[in-house]
């Protein structure tokens, strides 16, 4: 097998010739790696019905794209992949777990969040049971209307991510809760593109909170990849997950692969996506694997 | 150029304000060929200078926005040959990603009036300012505008060819604040004179900060 060729990581067992026979836990990204602008990747869907119906085998999908809700994704392996009925808690997004985040930390009582999103994650945290407001167009607010804006003391927690309506009036609001009421700045990730088609990249969510971060001098806490929030999450549900026999696999090394590094597992990189073959050699952290598609595992 | 000269009276002349506004509109000016224009993110005021100054835009104003998807058929205008960048309360994603696909894509100029990142609103409460605004799109394209306004010495540039300025050690410039109008002295290679009636004061004076060739109590001293 080609994957063989380029990487032989010291003796290998007797008959563990195949990367699905090395690890029993997968932790698999989507965009880039299931699927791409709506189309299943070739050689995914035979893969993961081969992982999912071992019972020998746990695939655990994370994605960062909180424009998706948990049921979303769910539908989505079932009419992209064939693969249907995939339990709720093998899903995690960066929105899900933005709402977990938050689940445990605030005072739902006497406490709000300020979101800056699609209608997704709104779902997504109305679905957490999280009240939030913020979502939908906010375009223009004179100067003078400003001045007397009150700012709701309540509101200690901002979330900033890609949202089409974001203005000017919106970046103004989530300031002033950061500035005036210490609120806690949120983000589910930070991809600077965000690819609209086949032929363009567009600003992500890390553009939209650029202007911010520079205004209020501190960084969000990021709650998606690369951070491993996450994986924290997933033991907290499953119980102690072995690294030694968990493999992530991504399109994204500074997503993706820094996720695996960062919780000790052995990483993945297929070249469907995000990354290409010549970027390889720039990286300061090699992933256990490179790929050409998820199949290869087989 | 009025809503100023209106501020102000006894206005000697047409040709001796400057606002960083006009600053910009007449750099691109000089490189616009007949039928070219700007993508303009900017106010009102800015829309007219450029108007007063002949110069052609387009954008400006509030942008519906699009679905994500629906920029994958974004057609740019290809008459379009700079971007400019102001203070603009209409900014938002739309606006923001056609301004990128125009750099990034189109090859337009990417010029702005300043990059200052808060615009004080009164004593205790700041808004975003232009810098804030445009840092988005800064962060996606990976660089910054060329910044016409002060500190930057094309600011001087235009001026000193505007009044055909041959000696630049007859030029004094006064102003209060160190960052902007006695850095861009500095930039220029002109003396300057802080006053210290605004933003900056004695204390600001430092080794690390731009030196003003005199520092005085307010501009009335120059006459003393």
């Amino acid at each position: 097998k080609q994957w063989y060729q380029r990487r032989v990581r010291g003796p290998l067992m007797a008959g563990a010739t195949r990367i699905i026979d090395r690890f029993s836990t997968y932790l698999v990204d989507c965009d880039g790696v299931l699927w791409s602008n709506n189309q299943a990747i070739p050689g995914a869907s035979k893969t993961i019905k081969t992982l999912i119906s071992n019972p020998d085998k746990r695939v655990i999908f994370i994605t960062n794209n909180c424009g998706r809700t948990v049921s979303n994704i769910q539908h989505t392996l079932d009419t992209l992949l064939d693969v249907p009925n995939v339990p709720s808690r093998d899903i995690i997004t960066s929105g899900s777990a933005t709402a977990i985040y938050l689940k445990n930390k605030m005072d739902v009582k006497s406490e709000k969040v300020y979101l800056i999103a699609q209608e997704a994650f709104s779902e997504t945290l109305t679905d957490f049971g999280i009240s939030h407001f913020g979502l939908g167009p906010n375009p223009f607010k004179p100067h003078k209307e400003w001045r007397d804006f009150e700012v709701d003391p309540s509101v200690k927690y901002v979330i900033v991510s890609l949202d089409r309506d974001f203005s000017h009036a919106k970046l103004t609001q989530a300031y002033l809760y950061i500035t005036e009421n210490n609120a806690e700045y949120l983000a589910p990730d930070v991809d600077r593109f965000f690819s609209c088609g086949p032929g363009r990249k567009i600003p992500g969510t890390h553009s939209l909170q650029a202007g911010l971060t520079s205004l209020v001098e501190k960084a969000p806490k990021v709650i998606g990849k690369p951070n491993r929030f996450i994986f924290d999450i997933l033991e907290e549900e499953y119980g102690k997950i072995d690294k030694e026999q968990t493999l992530m696999i991504g399109d994204s090394y500074e997503t993706d692969m820094k996720f695996g590094f960062n919780c000790g597992v052995s990483t993945a990189l297929v070249l469907t996506g995000n990354a290409k073959k010549e970027d390889v050699e720039s990286f300061e952290r090699k992933p256990d694997f490179v790929l050409d598609d998820i199949s290869e595992i087989l | 150029k009025q809503w100023y000269q209106r501020r102000v009276r006894g206005m000697p002349d047409d040709n001796c304000l400057y606002s960083s506004g006009i600053a910009c509109a007449m750099y691109m000016k000089d490189q616009l060929k007949e039928g070219e224009k700007v993508f303009l993110i900017g106010s009102k005021g800015f829309s007219q200078v450029l108007t007063e100054c002949g110069v052609e835009f387009i954008g400006h104003g509030p942008h519906d926005p699009l679905e994500f998807y629906e920029f994958n058929d974004f057609q740019p205008d290809p008459s379009v040959k700079f971007v400019v960048g102001g203070f603009d309360p209409h900014l938002n994603h739309t606006k923001m990603t056609k301004a990128f696909i125009y750099v990034r894509e189109s090859g337009a100029e990417y010029v702005a009036t300043n990059l200052d990142i808060v615009y004080p609103l009164n004593p205790t409460r700041q808004l975003p300012g232009t810098g804030s605004v445009l840092a988005g799109l800064n962060n996606a394209l990976g660089t910054t505008p060329k910044v016409i306004g002060k500190p930057s010495s094309v600011f001087f540039d235009i001026i000193s060819r505007d009044h055909k300025i041959s000696d630049k050690s007859r030029v004094l410039m006064v102003g209060d604040n160190l960052l902007t109008d006695i850095q861009f002295a500095v930039n220029s290679g002109i003396d300057s004179a802080l006053v210290l009636t605004g933003v900056s004061k004695s204390d600001d004076l430092s080794e690390n900060a731009a030196k003003p060739t005199f520092v005085i109590d307010s501009i009335a001293d120059l006459i003393k």
